[in-house]
């Protein structure tokens, strides 16, 4: 009886957890608002499994928080055109920087360090990648990860 | 009360530890640091004719970080602004990135046919190069 509502809980975590994972980057191809003019995109993504017990942290453009990493997730974030410095670790410095035209996008891939089959995670690191159809296609099974940011985009 | 002072010494311990991790850490980061100076591009104007150039061959400059860029053979790089430094390019080939102490885009800066360093956008910022490289120019437009 016991391992019976062991499984009925477990089940009910399980839909429970379901409704908070957002939809895959493919199934919202289409659906994503566009660029307002002037502005670019910039993505931040981490393509790892999402058991990955990797510490979330917070995503800073220009100083400015934005969000928060999450294996097998994504998100982004609209900007103004021009000069962006990407970090997770505001003291060291470490991150990307880069130019965002208008209509840009940038993709930034985010990945923890994991130490062989322990599944222990250190820190963060974090790539620019290009050509856009590469980073497309590493999000492509990625959830959205609206609440990673309080710049979530309405109705996703 | 007796294990007191055991405590404090290992609570002083762990703060010693902190202290010793986050000063490697600096540590190593600075490894990968080079110095910038801050700079505003003057972007060309859009009346001026478009300029580009084209390497024949590669170009491999040394970083004052003891890391090397190596410029493709047949890249081309467009001239989109100027500094007091030379005239800056910008890469047509797709993102050309340089990595310190993080990766960040770059432009090329060059003079007289020599590339002078890098200017980062995204830094606002000029990394001169300790030892200037003759660019091998196929193309000018």
């Amino acid at each position: 009886m016991k391992s019976w509502l062991k499984g009925v809980a477990a089940a009910a975590i399980a839909v429970v957890l379901a409704g908070c994972a957002g939809p895959k980057y493919d199934a919202l191809h289409g659906q994503l608002p566009p660029i307002a003019e002037g502005k670019g995109r910039i993505y931040f993504y981490q393509p790892q499994p999402t058991n990955l017990a990797a510490a979330q942290q917070k995503l800073r453009v220009n100083n400015e928080v934005v969000g928060r990493n999450k294996p097998g997730s994504f998100f982004f974030v609209d900007r103004p055109a021009g000069s962006y410095v990407v970090t997770n670790l505001y003291w060291t410095g470490d991150g990307v920087s880069f130019m965002l035209d208008p209509g840009q996008t940038r993709y930034v891939r985010v990945m923890a360090e994991v130490y062989g089959a322990t599944g222990a995670v250190g820190k963060l690191s974090m790539q620019l990648v290009d050509p856009a159809e590469l980073a497309e296609n590493e999000m492509r099974g990625l959830r959205y990860w609206g609440a990673a940011s309080p710049e979530r985009a309405p109705g996703l | 009360m007796a294990s007191l002072p055991f405590h404090k010494f290992q609570g002083w311990t762990r703060a010693g530890r902190a202290l010793l991790l986050t000063s490697s850490m600096l540590a190593l980061s600075a490894c990968m640091s080079v110095s910038t100076q801050k700079v505003g591009m003057v972007p060309v104007a859009a009346a001026d004719p478009v300029y580009t150039i084209q390497l024949s061959r590669i170009a491999i400059a040394a970083l004052p970080n003891d890391s090397s860029v190596t410029l493709p053979a047949g890249s081309q790089w467009r001239r989109v602004g100027a500094l007091p430094q030379g005239d800056v390019y910008r890469s047509m080939n797709g993102l050309f990135t340089i990595q310190t102490r993080r990766q960040g885009e770059a432009y090329l800066v060059a003079s007289s046919g020599k590339l002078l360093g890098f200017y980062l956008p995204g830094e606002s910022a000029f990394m001169p190069l300790s030892r200037p490289v003759t660019l091998p120019v196929e193309m000018r437009q």
